[in-house]
């Protein structure tokens, strides 16, 4: 693996090597540049990962402590884990379940379809999805997603039927396995499911993308890339003009580097990039970076859910299979007439005994 | 229903020893011999499961000792100690119940729940009892044992 100086300012420094970090940090490898990728937790391997629900959550998780307050139920239930994300190079991709969606287009309108919500400040996104399409088309080739690009549908698995014949006689109509960024056939060099079950502790089989295992190895086969695992991002300095041009971290050893960039990008899921831009306040930018409207660390908003759980006469194995191998559509539209913003899916998801114990009362 | 054969990843240790002995809490490390029957007693009142025998119950003290928090514990169980002038394990199920209730708001309380939850839903032995097979790669995944062989639903149509 290559390694570029600390004071080597023709860099690109990227924070966070998971989705969006580990995905870019190949792009840019391909094209040439030379990338510095931090990353706060270890560089494991499908070989560390294990089949369990609490081993692999310890693995890979960000355990470090944060703190939760207010009024919602996780602030009550996980007051130092409010937020589940991974610190290992690979980030989130490592736990993801693959569920591979898109935006529709009232979803980019939202200010227009939604109107105002009081507290919300919502805006439209400057772009229509016409726009992005050939992005969506692009990143689902990348990743293999299932029903994309002439790539068949994971197959029904037990939980499946369920969820089909009980969505059926309800009258519902859009029901499928969902698209997976998960090979249901082998697809660039990934074997096809063996339907574990363990897709989020890790995926040890590895049939699903994730940048550990398909953009940082061929990020690294560039030459270009310079992976710095357990090095932890703590601020980011600009010059005279306000341009990003350093990152201060600390390394496996503690001790605290300043690595020079001609860029940065600032990749850490959604606690830690608000977290450093507001760490980073300088004379220039005294409430943090990216910062002038006041909204960095403000409207936090990870998946909303309601579960429903069910037991039948008869058994269903939920566990066997890929977990989440089911969606239903018929409410996925924005309906004013229901009296709330946006619409939702019902998602299938099957659990091991040790997380359906743990969040069956949920926070 | 069949007892399922549950696996824990063989990468992972075995399940700890624990023993059917009365003496079986005498190693502890950082919880009292009398703790653990209360222990022992807690845990099976919030989340009892008839057909489980009392070692499973046990095996989630030994994990409680491990933890380095015997001061919790203690004050677990010294709070419990308090409710009825005999000891918490011979109560009858409906005062273990009320005892367990009148503590339910103290951080000790909300520890010593979630790791029974923790660990007790962790033990192979209670996935077999709950016909969870658990690991799953190093067979070869479910895909030739059993992930679509649920037989009691129509057949599904074929253009999903």
């Amino acid at each position: 693996m290559s390694r570029f100086e600390t004071t080597d300012s023709d860099v690109i420094v990227i924070i966070g090597s998971g989705a969006g970090g580990g995905t870019l940090a190949n792009e840019l490898c391909q094209r040439g540049k030379k990338v510095v990728l931090l990353e706060a937790g270890s560089h494991l391997t499908t070989d560390d990962f294990v089949n369990d629900d609490w081993a692999a959550y310890e693995m890979l998780s960000w355990l470090d402590k944060r703190t939760a307050t207010g009024t919602w139920r996780v602030a009550k239930d996980h007051p130092t884990t409010p937020s589940w994300h991974c610190k290992v190079v690979g980030g989130t991709t490592t736990h993801w379940s693959g569920c591979t969606y898109r935006f529709q287009a009232d979803e980019m309108r939202a200010r227009t379809v939604y109107g105002d919500i009081p507290g919300a400040s919502l805006i439209d996104w400057p772009l229509r999805l016409e726009e992005i399409e050939p992005y969506y088309v692009l990143a689902e080739r990348k990743m293999g997603v299932s029903r994309t690009n002439g790539l068949p549908a994971l197959p029904a698995n037990n939980n499946f039927k369920v969820m089909y014949w009980g969505a059926k006689r309800l009258g519902l109509s859009q029901i499928s396995t969902g698209r997976h960024a998960i090979n249901a056939v082998p697809y660039d060099g990934r074997p096809a499911s063996i339907q574990d079950g363990f897709t989020v502790s890790g995926d040890k089989h590895g049939a699903r993308w994730s940048t550990l295992t398909v953009e940082i190895p061929r990020a690294l086969a560039t030459g270009k890339l310079d992976l710095r695992p357990q090095s932890r991002a703590i601020r980011i300095e600009h010059n005279d003009a306000g341009e990003a041009n350093a990152v201060m971290y600390v390394d496996a050893a503690g001790v605290t580097r300043r690595q020079a960039a001609a860029a940065v990008v600032l990749a850490g899921n959604c606690v830690e990039s608000p977290r450093l831009l507001l760490n980073s306040a300088s004379a220039k930018y005294p409430h943090g970076l990216a910062n002038g409207y006041g909204h960095v660390g403000r409207h936090y908003l990870r998946h909303i859910i309601q579960t429903v759980w069910s037991i039948f006469e008869k058994p269903v194995n939920m566990h066997r299979g890929e977990l989440m191998g089911g969606l239903i559509a018929d409410f996925a539209a924005h309906d004013s007439t229901r009296g709330f913003a946006g619409g939702y899916y019902i998602e299938l998801n099957a659990m091991g005994l040790p997380t359906t114990a743990a969040f069956l009362n949920p926070g | 229903m069949d007892k399922t054969t549950a696996y824990k990843d063989p990468k992972l240790p075995a399940p700890l020893a624990v023993s059917i002995a009365a003496d079986w809490a005498g190693h502890l490390k950082t919880i009292s011999e009398t703790d653990a029957e209360t222990l022992v007693a807690a845990i099976r009142t919030l989340y009892p499961h008839d057909d489980l025998p009392v070692t499973i119950y046990r095996r989630v003290v030994l994990h409680f000792d491990r933890l380095s928090a015997g001061q919790i514990f203690a004050v677990f169980c010294k709070s419990l100690a308090e409710s009825w002038p005999i000891p918490f394990a011979a109560l009858a199920e409906t005062y273990r119940v009320e005892a367990l209730k009148r503590i339910e708001p103290t951080p000790e309380f909300t520890f010593v729940q979630r790791m029974a939850v923790r660990y007790l839903y962790d033990d192979v032995e209670v996935w077999a009892a709950f016909g969870y097979e658990g690991a799953s790669v190093h067979l070869g995944g479910y895909i030739k044992r059993g992930f679509d062989d649920l037989d009691w639903l129509p057949k599904l149509p074929n253009d999903l």
